[in-house]
């Protein structure tokens, strides 16, 4: 019918448009869930040129969206794979070029300089530190940027232009929920709690070793009192002699033991509560290793969740079953660590997750906490948010529509566009306008940051890792105030001796250096061509639970600080960048704050919102989302 | 006709209580079953689903419910792929000569090797109720309106789902008939404190910081649902306000055909607006707003894009989903799906009943 297989194409779109496709150069960040989608969207739209990154490597559970890997491909590349796949749908004739880089985006080869070869560039990423990177460099250069992001049933996409809307970093995200480090440590009343301390006691006792990681000290015996206070200090006398059996009856009776029968010492944390009671491993086992069957309270006030009917890691595991899973993966992991060096949590890893299943479960079962299944373990140690194909489908499909008007420069056009569970009111996809930029944004516009914290106890070091990188997303921060150098990154031309003058350095107290209250420091990252003024306040005393500083974008209008928290990030310390394994892992979804377990109300949220077109709307979603 | 949700305790699911899912298909699903559930994944795995016309977009669809772990996919079209065709299931110049079911069929077993896809070489004028009989749920990608009321007629007897699907340019939607009583049930979780239960019990309480524990309820809801020649008669004076016009330009291609037993073609632009005139006539609706429509639908009655077959494919995989596993509000019965705006909208198009 006719003699060009892009015909449908050009009539849809004009001949204009479609040379304008035929001639672009994209890049595409990401090669999973959405990237799989949007590379064969952009092949079969007659796009000829891509470029498409991704650090990741393809496992089982991909293939039930990220349809261009098979099951021989476990383990290969992703870009490299998709790339191989994708051209399957190409003829022979076809002239097209498709560059896949198995790397990690946010390195020197993919600076500014890389970008600005490429008319547009799509994320389709999952992991909030590198979208704000990508977000950076595309401000930097001027490059239109089309960010996307799913969860579940959920998904959005929208545009992002220098000084034309808003962008990704004009809202501020809420970061996931982190717990105050005396929850975890002393006073779980939930199950993640547990599951948070059971994957920093596999990070204390097989990962690299790591000073700020407080779940515990090994061979503290103190069980109360205080060292300096040696009259009064009560030992426990068993715990060097459990040291002496065996490595898994050390590390069990330190922790479930030892530990536990300090805090249950803390009378006054189990005033209103049944106080946590120690484990002992010789009741639990007989002393051939033989398992007793004392143990009645199995599954203590557990509720058991299995309805009988489901998958076999779906089952609540009894108490028993769970000391022996503990024993058994202490064992084989000091043999892995032996072996391969310090290991890294990882939810994919049976071995790993069965590790923090039953650490976890001993001590919910412990605290009087229900105990949870594998299943749901995996989920909440693994920060999962299921992603489907049929979400990533749509969503790659919106990217593409977008492009199109990009590359007309038809940004009057453009559309924010989210995807609900349910119709809302009669609409299943609600495409916006989308809004401006934001004056105080930090990013896109020339703005102070404004950070409270406490600057007579804050390391540099603390300053550098917690607060610039893993909240503010840089990379490789260089710290000036004024004209005089404070702190610059990288160890390439370093001699061993200033690297260890830099080490010391990090540990001052900010105050100490240069950085008291009351100061301008600004910070640049070569890497994002990206330059921040943050101005300092010394600050002591914090609303929150566990937090420890406070940044927000706009230091003018003190009033308003106050009365939206949410513009405020909290982070504290550990697993923000925990797991970014799926595409579609969003820790925080673009502008949307997914609410995957009620996401119809989420859906009413967003109708009302979508009507009132005041800057407010996606505070809302924020707020709403922080439970 | 809309949806009418019920109090009930349980219902009851016929479940084949020996045929689990292998540890393999728990990792591949896993996904999956986080999102909708293991007694949804089963449903899936039994379902059988057959796909009348190999398009851009049920090529997408197919892919789609094959990565879900839709047990069972046939598809039958006997059009042979040229060079000119682009698309999913066409692979490079290997497929070039094949027809396109046979084609489809490596593609789908490619992208899921547990389950079971079967071609059939049947002429779509000689499939019978017997035919249909074995399927959970048929979706046709047809411009030959005799062919799709056929097929409608046969899935409303033997009580087959039934979806209709189509895009022109930009511009898709999809039709379903679910029967005259379509039944599923909704989870509904809610927070129960402990502490109000709490007899005997010492511990567990005073902490601000506990879950109230969960308890999940089903809903059973009933939907009811039109045929197609039912949903495409409707008076347009009882239409929604503020329809696609989409909805208009499907009713004027189906009355045509109707008239004239001619399939559409760019050939019969005059005879097909003629139409849409008589229609404005008996329906005393004045504007002309549909006509531009009608005339660039006409253009692109075969003219899909990849990106509208990846939306429209993506809603209607997922539709599927939940038609299948019985346990999601399913759309009843019209989306249109508008490129233009990035709009996708649901209708209820029934006829009024008499009772
Ligand atoms: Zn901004």
């Amino acid at each position: 019918m006719t003699d060009n297989k892009f015909q449908n194409i050009i009539d849809t779109l004009g001949i204009d448009t479609f040379e304008k496709i035929r001639s672009a150069k994209v890049l595409v960040v990401g090669a999973g869930g959405i990237g799989c989608e949007l590379l064969k969207n952009l092949v079969l739209s007659g796009f000829r040129d891509i470029h498409i990154i991704d650090l990741d490597t393809i496992d089982l559970s991909n293939l039930n969206r990220q349809f261009l890997f098979r099951k021989h491909h476990i383990g290969m590349s992703k870009a490299k794979i998709a790339r191989e796949s994708v051209l399957k749908y190409c003829n022979n004739s076809d002239d097209i070029k498709i560059v896949a880089h198995h790397a990690d985006i946010k390195t020197h080869e993919f600076g500014p300089n890389y970008f600005k070869q490429f008319n547009l560039v799509m994320n389709a990423l999952d992991n909030l530190s590198a979208r704000r990177h990508v977000n950076r460099i595309c401000l930097s250069v001027d490059i239109p940027l089309i960010e996307s992001g799913t969860a579940g049933f959920l998904g959005q996409v929208s545009v992002i232009r220098k000084g034309v809307t808003e962008c990704f970093e004009c809202i501020p995200k809420v970061p996931p929920k982190e717990f105050a480090v005396c929850t975890i440590r002393s006073n779980p009343s939930a199950p993640i709690h547990c599951i948070v301390w059971a994957k920093m006691l596999f990070g204390r006792l097989f990962g690299l070793a790591d000073d700020s990681n407080a779940v515990t000290d090994m061979d503290d015996n103190i069980v109360e009192g205080d060292k300096d206070d040696t009259d009064n200090v009560i030992r426990d006398e068993l715990l060097p002699l459990a040291k002496q059996k065996s490595y898994e009856q050390w590390v069990f009776h330190k922790v479930f033991y030892t530990d536990i029968d300090r805090l249950a010492r803390m009378t006054e944390l189990w005033k209103e509560k049944k106080p946590p009671r120690p484990l002992v491993y010789d009741e639990l086992f007989s002393p051939d290793g033989q398992q007793t069957t004392t143990t009645t309270t199995t599954t203590s006030n557990g509720i058991n969740s299995s309805s009988g009917r489901g998958l076999k890691d779906q089952v609540v595991m009894s108490f028993q079953e769970n000391i022996n899973m503990f024993v058994e993966s202490i064992r084989k992991l000091q043999v892995q660590n032996e072996q391969n060096g310090a290991l890294t949590w990882d939810k994919d890893d049976n071995l790993a997750l069965n590790f923090v299943v039953s650490a976890s479960n001993i001590r919910s079962h412990i605290f009087n906490i229900p105990l949870k299944s594998k299943f749901d373990i995996k989920a909440m140690a693994g920060n999962i948010i299921p992603a489907i194909a049929t979400t990533n489908a749509i969503i790659s499909g919106l990217i593409v529509l977008e492009a199109f008007k990009v590359l007309n420069n038809e940004f009057d056009k453009c559309k924010s566009t989210y995807l609900l569970k349910q119709p809302s009111g009669k609409r299943l996809l609600l495409p916006i306008d989308p809004e401006k930029p934001k004056s105080d944004c930090y990013v896109c516009s020339q703005n102070f940051i404004t950070l409270k914290i406490n600057t007579k106890t804050t390391t540099l070091s603390q300053l550098l890792n917690d607060v610039l990188k893993k909240n503010l997303s840089f990379h490789d921060p260089i710290l000036t105030v004024g004209a005089s150098l404070l702190y610059e990154g990288g160890d390439e031309d370093l001699s061993k001796e200033e690297i260890e003058e830099r080490n010391k350095l990090e540990q001052k107290i900010i105050a100490d250096y240069k950085m008291p209250d009351n100061t301008i420091l600004n910070v640049e990252d070569y890497l994002q061509n990206f330059k921040v003024s943050i101005l300092i306040i010394h600050c002591e005393t914090f609303d929150e639970d566990g937090k420890w500083f406070d940044i927000s974008g706009k230091q003018k209008d003190q009033s308003t600080n106050n009365n939206n928290n949410h513009d405020s990030n909290n982070n504290n310390n550990n697993n923000t960048e925990d797991d970014l394994d799926d595409l579609e892992i969003i820790e925080n979804p673009v502008d949307m704050q997914i609410d995957a377990s009620s996401d119809k109300s989420t859906a009413k949220r967003k109708e009302i919102e979508s009507e009132t077109s005041d800057s407010t709307k996606k505070h809302k979603l924020n707020e709403n989302n922080e439970q | 006709m809309s949806s009418e949700p019920q109090q009930q305790r349980q219902i009851n699911i016929v479940e084949d209580e020996n045929n689990a899912l292998t540890d393999y298909e728990a990792a591949l699903y896993d996904r999956g079953i986080r999102v909708w559930g293991v007694d949804a994944q089963n449903r899936l795995r039994r379902a059988r689903v057959l796909f009348v016309g190999i398009t851009g977009l049920s090529a997408e669809i197919a892919k789609n419910v094959a990565l879900a772990g839709v047990g069972n996919i046939t598809v039958i079209d006997n059009t042979i792929v040229s060079e000119n065709d682009i698309g999913l299931f066409i692979n490079g110049d290997q497929s070039i000569g094949k027809t396109r079911s046979e084609a489809a069929i490596s593609a789908i077993q490619e992208l899921n090797p547990l389950i079971n896809v079967r071609a059939e070489s049947i002429e779509l004028d000689a499939i019978s109720g017997e035919f249909i009989k074995g399927y959970t749920l048929v979706c046709v990608d047809s411009l030959d309106s005799a062919v799709q009321l056929r097929i409608n007629n046969l899935c409303r007897m033997d009580g087959v789902s039934f979806i209709l699907t189509h895009c022109f340019g930009l511009q898709g939607y999809f039709f379903s008939d679910l029967g005259n009583t379509f039944k599923y049930a909704i989870k509904k979780k809610t927070k129960v404190n402990k502490n109000n239960n709490n007899n005997n019990n010492n511990n567990n309480n005073n902490n601000n910081e506990e879950e109230p524990e969960e308890i999940e309820e089903l809903i059973e809801c009933k939907s009811s649902f039109s045929s197609l020649n039912d949903a495409l008669s409707v008076q347009w004076s009882i239409l929604p306000n503020r329809l696609s016009p989409l909805y208009y330009v499907l009713s004027v291609l189906y009355q045509y055909q109707q008239g004239s037993n001619k399939l559409p073609s760019i050939n019969n632009v005059e005879a097909i607006n003629k139409v849409l005139e008589t229609c404005y006539e008996r329906y005393n609706a004045q504007t002309d707003r549909h006509s531009e429509l009608l005339k660039q639908c006409i253009k692109q009655l075969t003219g899909e894009i990849a990106p509208v077959c990846a939306i429209l494919g993506g809603i209607v995989g997922q539709e599927i989903v939940k038609i299948i596993s019985k346990d999601n509000e399913v759309i009843n019965n019209y989306l249109f799906f508008d490129g233009t705006k990035c709009s996708g909208v649901v209708e209820q198009i029934h006829p009024k009943h008499n009772n």
